[in-house]
């Protein structure tokens, strides 16, 4: 279905439940009255309080840099596991341990990390650190496996036919081919922690996410709103600088 | 006079597959001799070369450098073997993120110290040997460019530059202009016969053209389906023995 064609059922939709709404039993309008008070009224999410603007930056500040430190952590040690967990660079049984282990951390929600660092580290930034690093660390690190794996075998071939060593092997003919696409994941990662980011600190792993629930548990919409924008101009602000980056790199 | 690498019987059988690819070859190797060796695809060519430097692991058989059977060596003695050995690939196998200047040190990478170049430090000799070299293969003003902005036959003359920096004894070329249009084949062949015959280097050399075969080399050899079925001087070569090397079989 094209764009259009949702435009347009969609606008049928809000037609029939417009025109419907008279019909409508007294609990199902009493609902829409919250509804259209949580989104307009004047406590409502599209009245933003923006004088909390502070407090906003600063949640948004650190949920950056938790999802910085986190994506840097992930990074240093999935470029290792990546390379050691692909076929064509590493022994078959490590490779394949490597791999179920990955396999393994990769189906943990980060959120239930964060719980469980917390419980562990205490709450706050450093757990959404941890559990950020542990998560992307599993993706990641399949991905530099598949990164690794697809690299083209002749500059290879060329190091050892003039008496390379496998760490110049390494050195000039592997990380050259990796790096690039390893730096793209990594930008990618990035944008998706920082939304990551904002939602762990609803359980108590520090950053924005804290000012967020907060607001929430005390029905302050106009705070949650000016949250919201807070969010969606550092994700986007972060997606469109680490895609000019990205289309560099490849 | 003794020959420089001795190829003594070598026979290769890939896995699952029934067939020879290369059986009982015998070659000896003298200095500064330009050895073309010609035969249809699948005739074993690039089977051979990659016997000769271990790229490809022969099933039996034996090479001799220097009279030195390569089997007996340490695998720290065959890499100082390798690095007597220059190799052009067909599809230049350049590392195509770094600067031509980092490809042509390359070549080096078997003869110096591993933690040096892995942190990229190279002598000042080393890189005005390379810039010399460059200089003399028509390549000065791409320097600094990365290989992947040349175009086939620049690239082809960097990874003639790679070998020659390794000052080698032996050049093996494995269809070096096959991907290149013929004007920049004939001046790349030119190239490499001149430079190397300057250098006294030996080069193998696998070509499918016969007259670019006929014309730059000394010695010609015919494989078929892996067995030797020509050797002779360039200048004996006739129609003939090309039709034995290419009949149908």
């Amino acid at each position: 279905m094209n764009n259009k064609k949702i435009l347009l059922s969609l606008f049928v939709f809000v037609l029939i439940g417009l025109i419907t709404n008279e019909y409508l039993p007294e609990t199902n309008k009493k609902g829409q009255e919250i509804f259209t008070k949580i989104l307009s009224g004047e406590n409502g999410l599209f009245n933003p309080d923006l004088s909390i603007y502070q407090n906003v930056a600063k949640g948004l500040l650190e949920s950056f840099q938790i999802a910085l430190i986190g994506t840097v952590f992930a990074g240093f040690f999935s470029l290792m596991l990546g390379i050691l967990a692909a076929e064509n660079t590493s022994p078959k049984p490590i490779s394949g341990f490597i791999k179920f282990t990955l396999n393994a951390i990769r189906t943990i929600p980060e959120i239930l990390l964060a719980i469980i660092f917390i419980v562990g580290v205490g709450p706050g930034a450093f757990a959404g650190v941890l559990a950020l690093g542990f998560h992307s660390t599993g993706t990641l690190s399949k991905l530099t496996a598949e990164v690794t794996e697809s690299i083209n075998k002749g500059p290879i071939e060329a190091v050892l036919a003039v008496g390379g060593s496998q760490i110049s092997v390494f050195r000039y003919s592997a990380l050259p081919q990796i790096m690039p696409e390893f730096v793209s994941i990594l930008l990618y990662r990035l944008e998706i922690n920082i939304r990551a980011a904002s939602v762990l600190g609803m359980v108590g792993a520090g950053g924005i996410g804290k000012t967020l629930f907060f607001a929430l548990m005390a029905r302050n919409w106009s705070h949650v709103g000016t949250i919201l924008i807070g969010i969606i101009i550092v994700v986007t602000l972060v997606d469109y600088i680490s895609g000019k980056i990205r289309s560099k790199l490849i | 006079m003794k020959p420089l690498l001795k190829i003594e019987n070598i026979s290769k059988k890939y896995p699952n597959s029934k067939k020879y690819a290369l059986f009982n070859f015998d070659l000896d190797i003298f200095p500064s001799e330009i050895i073309a060796i010609v035969g249809k695809s699948g005739s074993g060519k690039s089977t051979f070369l990659r016997c000769v430097n271990g790229l490809t692991e022969a099933s039996n058989g034996n090479i001799y450098f220097k009279q030195r059977n390569t089997k007996s060596m340490s695998s720290k003695e065959y890499r100082k073997y390798r690095t007597n050995i220059g190799f052009i690939f067909q599809n230049y196998n350049l590392q195509d993120r770094i600067s031509v200047l980092d490809n042509v040190l390359t070549g080096l990478l078997g003869q110096r110290n591993p933690l040096m170049t892995t942190f990229g430090l190279w002598s000042k000799q080393d890189k005005e040997k390379a810039k010399s070299i460059l200089f003399e293969m028509g390549l000065s003003q791409h320097v600094q460019k990365r290989a992947d902005q040349l175009s086939g036959g620049e690239k082809q003359r960097v990874s003639i530059a790679r070998a020659l920096i390794q000052d080698p004894k032996i050049i093996l070329a494995d269809e070096p202009v096959a991907s290149l249009d013929p004007p920049t084949a004939k001046k790349i062949l030119d190239d490499l016969k001149t430079k190397c015959k300057k250098r006294k280097i030996a080069v193998v050399i696998n070509l499918h053209d016969i007259e670019m075969a006929l014309k730059y080399s000394d010695r010609i050899i015919g494989l078929r389906n892996g067995e030797k079925v020509w050797d002779s001087p360039s200048s004996e070569a006739t129609k003939e023995s090309f039709k034995q090397i290419y009949q149908k079989t």
